[in-house]
């Protein structure tokens, strides 16, 4: 075999990875966006009054609403009456441990490289894992609980702990903040949620899997984590989506409380289904993720690599309402062929001596467009407060895009910004070395390309900076030469 | 080992080498002398198949095999080592993640397995001794903030990791301090073998003080013009350039 | 408050042929360039607040006595150009030899033929609604020609000057020839403390090799003002951009360059140093059409009291344009926990093989260094001076002539120990 066949073959052959669906016996709603809609969700999970009205209520608002057209993305008309708003996989009664759980869905979880069973024994990580669009299992549940650390899935906390989902649920954001957001208000079916009580430190990574599976449904589910007062908890969010023609909607939403002294660390590797070469299928990842420094010396710090996903619409923020506290946020956004992304982040600093960091990585190949979108807004009474943020683009080939739009509003006087972009191409001279030593050109990008990435990659919790390290040179690959 | 005949190149319309003709066999070490400008760095590069460059006639034979059609990765693998006069700068890719992606692909490439972490750690350590190198700087990026002194010393590393049969140094001497050099040289002297070549390209005779050459080649507007031993090294550093111009 | 039937009548009644031409195009730009207004204008409440002063947008052209507007002038300038209320006052400017000005509708057809790719053909009433006003509501082009090879030592200064209560339009079209070079300053001048608009849209075209400088400052008190500059760049060509803006109820200033051919160079800087309740807004574009050119943009500023600095700079880098050099930086003061900065530099990139980067900074005065200062006996106030004035000499270092350098120099001292002074 030549060369360059077999570079086509790897690439072609390692094109999406994960894409291939699993029958189960699937409970789908019919297609369509209406209240029995709605209802019908909220009583498939037995949901109490006070949630079904604050469904209803962002449905009404919802209807309101039109689609945001702010972005730097081409994003085709989507039809909201052809998504079935809910699908999950039958179930035949309450599952009350792992063993209970469907072996062809094990078997899933185990192609995805997350073996729930396997997570059982080993020390580490606890899993939740939400297919199509309800949570199949949680692991670790006795440890963790025997800490007071509640890890679930969203409807179990809707029943076992109402008023803590109460307290917090559309605090962070509201149903009514944006059109994604309010969809999700209106029709989440399941999620995760997480609360650390005061003073603990969770021993291990909290961990959802997200996966769509069912065709023709959108996947809509919230993730609410409560950090108590000086508690600490790392938690990591994976996705991914079978290879089917048509464009699947994911809208999300992520809500995260930092009471005084707690630290939430946020990690997402997000490797939905792109589409293909030609640009044909792929998800619609619109995503609303926001977290609240609500006490003081609180942190909260984001880490995402966004590597998949037909369209990627998010923007992970922090409002920093403590004084003293700190907001964090580290991306490397991948898009190859006609992938689109818009993405970035929002530091509102509103308590004194507030601090944000920023550094995004954005790398475009193919046909693809690349955008950072970020607002860094320091109030008046935010005395004190500080941000630096680094935005740099690197460019593979000159058919795609790379743009950067930070937005820096500073009202007052003690405060210190610093804003630092750049746009670049890898160096033939970088190349040519890694050549010169015997590395061909696909692995010499990716080697530049994830040098490139370090300084965010490293933030990534160990098993998951190797997955991510591999899921760059992946959705690079076939994109040079 | 190398043969190349009647080689010329270019770059952007520019003729650079002009019919060179140069043998290396086993087990010799040459030295290729020359004023700026001369050609010295261009044959350095077109031997290691650098793209810029175009080969308008002549030939490189490489072991048995016509080089032409390899790409830089493909000749390294056949053992062609450059050790660069400005060794680049790749920022999060540290030494040692580099120098593993490379064995690894040049093994691979010979049929051979890959190394796994115990194995390569070993071979990194017993390598690190001779250029007297740390630890701490292969795990930072690569020649990222090095010194003149470190990087070199890294391509030495380098070679000694990839083992390959023809080094070529391209002004290695340059910047180094006479400790540095010392060391460096070191390096150079203890890889020599009776399997393997070096080709030490430079403008001063510094350098063959350390790395004493079986040949030394001066070479002048694209062209080998004179071929003597070491002591035409010597002679040159004394008369400089302008002699053998004369004498032509 | 854009009444349109005041619109359409300025454009019926307009008598010369093109010029309704482009009054008619652009009516019809108004909904599209009206659509940009929210995001263009998110810091600037221009309209909002010009509402209440004006209830028409027609202009104004009643022109008191030449004598009092030539008291204006001052004796040091050699060459000068006086417009007032966008009319051009032949009778009192004085003008070199070698540059030919006149209103555009009074040009012969052969002149037209010049300004005819330009006039309203680079600016951007497509883009900005107060562009697109200004296209349907001046009453005059000013043409200024510049001959091919012309090399001018020295300054023209043009004074805008603004003397009335209704909006006043200026409006201008450069050619500057091939190899030629020359510096244009501009000011605009208020006869009244507050409460005047003006409203002037500029087209430059700059043909092959060809050098421009061009400096503008505004200091105008409490009354509102939009400039909108335009260039269009031919090969090898140079511009050298400075706006410097001191006071102002709300000034935006658009500098808009197309870099259209190769090696084209471009410089824009800019200095602001405000207090009270000014607005200044800068919105910057640079347009890399073809390859190998560079663009270099700086702007900084001092922003005091209840005043508010807004940037915006944006980059454009088309796919032909491979081996591009753009830089752009922002760097502000913040001196007063009332005034606000507003910043947006904005990066899109389309080729491969550039080198583009941006960077912005917001912050104080530095202490450690206030301190030092102040270890070595120099008072408090006269070390703020001394680094708010070496802030601003990153931008006046740029300029080339001495004469011109020192005169700009001399002025934001002027401004900048009045800033202090309260």
């Amino acid at each position: 075999m030549s060369k360059d066949d077999k570079i086509l073959k790897e690439f072609t052959s390692k094109e999406y990875e994960h894409g291939w669906s699993v029958d189960f016996d699937v409970d789908q709603a019919p297609k369509g966006l209406n209240e029995d809609i709605i209802k019908l969700i909220s009583s498939k999970k037995e949901e109490p009054k006070w949630l079904l009205d604050w469904r209803l209520k962002a449905f009404e608002h919802f209807k309101k609403m039109s689609e945001p057209e702010w972005s730097n993305l081409n994003i085709p008309k989507i039809d909201y009456q052809d998504i079935s708003y809910y699908s999950a996989p039958k179930k035949k009664k309450m599952l009350k441990s792992m063993d209970e759980v469907d072996p062809e869905l094990i078997e899933t979880f185990e192609k995805l490289g997350i073996s729930l069973l396997e997570q059982k024994r080993l020390s580490g990580v606890a899993v939740d894992a939400v297919i199509d669009s309800v949570s199949i299992g949680t692991t670790f549940k006795d440890k963790l609980s025997e800490l007071g650390i509640i890890f679930c899935s969203f409807s179990e906390a809707v029943k076992e702990y109402p008023e803590l989902v109460k307290k917090h649920l559309g605090k962070v954001i509201p149903a009514k903040d944006n059109y994604f957001a309010c969809l999700n208000s209106a029709v989440f079916s399941d999620g995760s949620f997480c609360y650390i009580p005061k003073g603990v430190r969770c021993p291990m990574e909290l961990s959802t899997y997200f996966r769509i599976n069912a065709s023709n449904t959108g996947q809509f589910e919230r993730t609410l984590i409560v950090a108590d007062e000086g508690s600490y908890v790392s938690y990591l969010e994976g996705c991914t989506a079978p290879m089917r023609d048509e464009n699947q909607l994911h809208a999300a939403v992520v809500e995260i409380h930092a009471e005084k002294d707690a630290e939430v660390k946020y990690s997402t590797v997000q490797n939905w289904y792109p589409g293909d070469k030609n640009g044909k299928g792929g998800i619609y990842n619109f995503v609303t993720k926001r977290g609240i420094c609500n006490g003081s010396n609180s942190k909260i710090s984001w880490t995402q690599v966004e590597t998949g996903s037909a369209i990627t619409w998010k923007y992970p923020s922090c409002i920093l309402r403590g004084d003293n506290s700190v907001g964090e946020f580290y991306s490397v956004a991948v898009t190859n062929n006609y992938q689109q992304a818009d993405t970035g982040t929002k530091m509102i600093h509103i308590g004194k001596n507030t601090k944000s960091k920023i550094i995004s990585k954005g790398i475009s190949a193919g046909h693809s467009h690349n955008s950072y979108r970020g607002h860094v807004n320091v109030l008046k009474r935010a005395k004190n407060s500080r941000n630096f943020s680094q935005c740099d683009s690197l460019l593979l080939g000159n058919k795609c895009g790379a743009h950067t739009f930070p937005y820096i509003d500073i009202e007052n006087k003690s405060s210190m910004v610093e804003h630092e972009a750049t746009t670049s191409k890898i160096g033939e001279d970088q190349i040519f070395y890694c050549l010169q030593r015997g590395i061909d050109e696909e692995n010499a990008i990716a080697l530049i390309v994830n040098g490139y990435a370090k300084e965010v990659l490293k933030q990534l919790p160990m098993e998951f900076s190797v997955e991510a390290q591999k899921l760059l040179s992946l959705t690079l690959e076939g994109s040079v030469g | 080992m190398l043969e190349i005949k009647n080689l010329h190149a270019s770059i952007d319309d520019t003729k650079i080498l002009k019919g060179l003709n140069l043998s290396v066999s086993a087990g010799e070490v040459h030295a290729i002398m020359g004023p700026n400008g001369s050609g010295k760095s261009t044959l350095a590069s077109v031997i290691a198949g650098r793209e810029d460059y175009d080969v308008t006639d002549g030939e490189i034979n490489f072991g048995g095999s016509e080089l032409s059609d390899l790409g830089p990765d493909e000749r390294a693998r056949e053992g062609i080592f450059l050790a660069f006069q400005y060794p680049v700068e790749i920022p999060g890719v540290s030494t040692t993640n580099f120098m593993k992606t490379a064995v690894n692909q040049v093994r691979e490439a010979n049929g051979e397995k890959p190394l796994d972490a115990v194995q390569f750690l070993k071979l990194m350590k017993e390598k690190m001794k001779l250029v007297n190198i740390k630890q701490e700087l292969l795990s930072r990026s690569i020649n990222e903030g090095f010194s003149g002194g470190e990087k070199k010393r890294n391509e030495i590393f380098q070679m000694a990791m990839l083992e390959p049969k023809l080094a070529i140094l391209d002004e290695t001497d340059s910047g180094l301090d006479i400790d540095a050099l010392k060391i460096v040289s070191n390096g150079v002297n203890a890889l020599k073998s009776n399997e393997n070549a070096t080709v030490v390209v430079t403008h001063y005779q510094r350098l063959l003080d350390y790395i004493v050459p079986d040949f030394v080649h001066v070479l002048m507007d694209g062209k080998i013009v004179k071929s003597g031993d070491k002591n035409l090294a010597l002679e040159l550093e004394e008369k400089g350039y302008d002699w053998i111009k004369v004498k032509n | 408050m854009i009444d349109a039937s005041e619109l359409k009548d300025s454009v019926e009644n307009e008598n010369d042929l093109v010029t309704k031409e482009i009054k008619t195009k652009s009516l019809k730009n108004i909904a599209p360039s009206f659509k940009n207004y929210r995001e263009e204008y998110k810091y600037t409440p221009f309209i909002r607040r010009i509402e209440k002063k004006f209830s028409s947008f027609n202009p104004s052209s009643d022109i008191k006595n030449h004598e009092e507007y030539r008291e204006l002038i001052p004796d040091s300038e050699k060459y000068y150009i006086v417009i007032v209320n966008g009319s051009f006052l032949k009778q009192i400017s004085s003008l070199p030899v070698e540059i030919e000005i006149n209103n555009y509708k009074g040009l012969t057809k052969e002149n037209r033929e010049i300004f005819n790719s330009t006039y309203s053909k680079t600016d951007d009433s497509n883009f900005d609604i107060f562009s697109t006003i200004n296209s349907i509501q001046h009453q005059n082009c000013l043409t200024f020609r510049i001959n091919k090879s012309t090399v001018l030592d020295g300054k023209i200064s043009i004074y805008n000057i603004v003397d009335s209560k209704n909006p006043v339009y200026f409006r201008k079209c450069f050619h500057i020839g091939k190899n030629s070079k020359v510096s244009f300053s501009e000011k605009f001048i208020y006869t009244s403390h507050e409460s005047y608009f003006s409203n002037s849209v500029t087209e430059i075209f700059m043909d092959e090799n060809s050098n421009l400088n061009y400096f503008t400052d505004q200091n105008i008190n409490k009354n509102y003002h939009y400039n909108s500059i335009n260039v269009f760049q031919k090969k090898d060509s140079i511009s050298n951009f400075h706006t410097y803006s001191f006071s102002g109820a709300i000034i935006r200033n658009n500098l808009n360059i197309k870099l259209t051919e190769k090696n084209c160079y471009a410089n824009m800087y800019g200095f602001y140093a405000i207090k009270n309740s000014s607005h200044i807004d800068n919105h910057t574009s640079v347009d890399h059409i073809d390859e190998s050119s560079i663009s270099n943009e700086h702007y900084k500023g001092i922003v005091d009291k209840d005043s508010n600095g807004v940037f915006n700079g944006k980059i454009y880098v088309r796919q032909k344009a491979q081996k591009t050099n753009a830089f752009q930086a922002n760097n502000n003061i913040l001196l007063s926990d009332s005034a606000k900065v507003n910043t947006k530099p904005q990066l899109e990139i389309w080729a491969d093989d550039v080198k583009c980067s941006h960077g912005c900074t917001v912050g104080q005065l530095d202490e450690d260094a206030l301190f030092y200062l102040m270890s070595r006996g120099i008072s408090r106030k006269d070390a703020t001076s001394l680094l708010l004035s070496a802030f601003s000499t990153d931008i006046t270092d740029k300029i080339e002539d001495e004469d011109i350098r020192e005169n700009y120099e001399l002025m934001i001292l002027r401004e900048l120990e009045e800033l202090n002074h309260e």
